[in-house]
């Protein structure tokens, strides 16, 4: 007599008990209440400062213990807003455990009717051959290793539960008596306290700091997200998931706290920018999140890499990514020019968007990813001084060059194929990181460049000469103030460096002229360069795909001493959705 | 005793509704703890986080109950002020009724 060992059947898995959507409104009203504890704070610190409407011994005991309350109440107010971020990770955590178990359950699902399956076959044999049996055992053997996979699953995932659930009862219970409420420690999960000890600073490197949160286990991210976002939020080296779950955090915590004072009007001028700044954020995530691309259903997803409302004097610091930032093949990043600011999110946010689509549109199967950066202070306008002097780019380079070095970083082991588009004044940011900084991508494209900065020629680059790629419209007015034939900046004041689209930098120029482009040279085509089903949209879009040679070339421009510079391209009749040359993606 | 007393009626005037306002403020914010709502948590979390929001709500509500002392205090401060004045001032123009 033969015996198959049937595995045994599983028992079912208990989903996590909560509602995500329950716990983030609980967060908020605790956000809320946060943000009134700390304005009253600072309320009765001001009714507590002595004035010259009142001198004596009556006034100053009055100051005197009037400012004591006031000082209580200081650190009650991070505390609740600590407490109150911990229940939007933990609401968070849940959505993910929630559908993770729902996969679990299929998978079980799954197991149970194989297993239903085998049995019955095994009932319904009779008089069966040696190769029969020999089969009916080796799905028997399947199935046991399929149950041994899934017992793993579910104990990881039980434990995971209980972590979460544990997080959660531990904000609560760190910061339920008025002496924990008061601590200036008060909130933070003691996990988190122990791990942040061990946090590397900048100055050790992102690979530190890579290393350090890779060797904290789930359960003392989770806590250091919830306690420390304002650090973690913007700490090269980490993840972008990371990053992104910090900066929500913070956004959400602004949106809150700034949107209650507005409605109680004791906003002031600092916290309106601050808002706007935040609101601009908000919408641009949105747009991230919600990107599908245009006439499939692929939508991308978003993450908030870099939020700093208040930096710059109030211009803000933001960056937005379209795509998974931790496991893409290719990931670009984006340098805008003067006069961006934090509340240009949402447009900037759009370009990535479409340059998502041309490179996967046109691309070889790669995952992508593009992320808009602003992590510079750029030129406020056109009148501003510093428009036409490299300061800031100098300054915006080094930046990027650490920004860059932090996502390479992050994902070590699974290196992507980068390419930094910098465009205007960014392009001149660009050509510093990219030259006194070892900007770590492998390509470089500047669009609508007034210069290139220090570089006078392609080769100057870290990344050679050949992986230097620039589009310039014919039309646009900013482009043509580069550098051209004899006219350098070291000879005339100001100026931003060479023309990289001129035969002198020697870049692979490439074609970047709109059907929508002026008569004249303008403005207008300054904005052009990540337009859909553009020359120029195309063309960057097989860069980021990592085929810069298959780019559509275009003639450089070029300075005769008799006369002034001639752009070739001027009088070539610009392309629009045309296949291998400007169809960046399917028509809605 | 300190080198010189002066009081100015504005000084209070001022602070008296100041001090309300925040009472009141604090007054909505253990309101707004108090109807926090604990029925999406775990059930193994909402007895801790019945014990937090009791708490905060306490604290709150002592907070604002302070406030509102404070105002009092300060109100019963300018009453005695202008007390004292009155009362000097009743006692001179009696020596010169004298």
């Amino acid at each position: 007599m033969t015996t198959i060992e049937v595995p045994a059947a599983i028992d079912p898995v208990d989903r996590p008990e909560g509602s995500p959507a329950d716990a983030e409104s609980l967060a908020g009203t605790l956000l809320s209440n946060a943000a009134r504890i700390s304005e009253f704070a600072d309320e009765a610190a001001a009714l507590a400062a002595p004035n010259y409407l009142w001198l004596g011994e009556a006034a100053s005991a009055y100051s005197e213990h009037a400012a004591a309350f006031a000082k209580k109440h200081e650190p009650m107010a991070a505390t609740l807003k600590r407490v109150a971020r911990g229940v939007d990770v933990f609401a968070e955590q849940l959505r993910t455990l929630k559908s993770d178990h729902t996969d679990l359950t299929g998978d079980i699902s799954t197991y149970h009717r194989d297993r239903n399956d085998l049995i019955a076959d095994v009932n319904a044999a009779d008089d069966v051959t040696e190769a029969e049996i020999a089969a009916l055992q080796e799905r028997a053997r399947g199935l046991t290793t399929q149950r041994g996979g899934l017992i793993s699953e579910i104990s990881s995932f039980t434990q995971r539960v209980t972590a979460n659930e544990d997080f959660l009862v531990q904000l609560f219970t760190g910061a339920d008596t008025t002496v924990e409420a008061r601590r200036a420690d008060g909130g933070i999960d003691p996990l988190a306290l122990s791990a942040i000890g061990g946090m590397p600073s900048a100055a050790d490197g992102p690979e530190k700091m890579a290393e350090w949160w890779a060797g904290l286990s789930e359960a003392e991210q989770e806590a250091l997200i919830a306690a420390y976002p304002e650090r973690l939020g913007s700490a090269d080296g980490l993840p972008a998931r990371a990053r992104d779950d910090a900066n929500r955090l913070l956004l959400d915590s602004d949106l809150t706290e700034l949107r209650m004072k507005e409605k109680e009007g004791t906003l002031t001028s600092d916290e309106r920018q601050r808002l706007e700044n935040a609101e601009a954020a908000e919408e641009a995530l949105k747009l991230a999140d919600d990107y599908v691309v245009p006439g499939t259903d692929e939508k991308p997803g978003g993450s908030l890499w870099l939020y700093d409302p208040a930096a710059f004097d109030g211009d803000g610091r933001v960056a937005i990514g379209v795509g998974d930032l931790d496991t893409a093949d290719d990931v670009s990043i984006q340098i805008p020019g003067i006069r961006t600011e934090m509340t240009d999110a949402p447009y900037y946010t759009d370009q990535a968007a479409n340059l998502y689509e041309s490179a996967r549109y046109n691309g070889d199967g790669s995952s992508v990813a593009t992320l808009f950066w602003l992590g510079y202070d750029a030129p406020t306008d056109w009148y501003d001084p510093a428009t036409i002097t490299e300061g800031r780019a100098a300054d915006g380079g080094e930046r990027l060059a650490t920004a860059v070095d932090g996502l390479r970083a992050s994902r070590a082991d699974d290196p992507a194929h980068m390419t930094a588009i910098g465009h205007s004044y960014g392009s001149t940011t660009t050509s510093y990181a990219a030259t006194e900084h070892d900007l770590a991508v492998d390509d470089v494209a500047l669009i609508g460049s007034p210069g290139a900065g220090p570089a006078d020629h392609a080769s100057d680059f870290s990344v050679g000469e050949d992986h230097v790629y620039v589009g310039r419209n014919s039309r646009d007015l900013v482009a043509f103030m580069g550098d051209e034939g004899w006219a350098r900046k070291d000879w005339i004041e100001g100026g931003l460096g060479v023309d990289p689209s001129s035969r002198d930098f020697d870049g692979q120029r490439f074609e970047a002229e709109s059907t929508e482009r002026g008569t004249f040279r303008n403005t207008d085509d300054h904005q052009r360069y990540f337009d859909r089903d553009s020359e120029s949209l195309y063309n960057l879009g097989r860069i980021v795909d990592g085929h810069g040679d298959d780019t559509v070339g275009a003639e450089q421009t070029y300075d005769p001493w008799w006369r002034a510079a001639v752009d070739p391209e001027k009088s070539r009749t610009p392309t629009g959705d045309l296949p291998g040359r400007s169809d960046t993606g399917l028509n809605p | 005793m300190t080198e010189g007393v002066y009081y100015d009626p504005l000084a209070t005037q001022i602070l008296i509704p100041r001090w309300g306002t925040q009472a009141s403020q604090l007054r909505a914010a253990a309101d707004g703890i108090s109807s926090a709502s604990t029925s999406g948590l775990p059930s193994v979390a909402q007895g801790a986080a019945g014990v937090f929001l009791e708490m905060w709500e306490t604290t709150e509500r002592r907070a604002s109950v302070a406030s509102d002392v404070y105002a009092d205090e300060l109100r019963s401060t300018h009453g005695a002020y202008s007390n004292f004045d009155d009362e000097i001032a009743r006692r001179m123009e009696a020596l010169e009724a004298r």
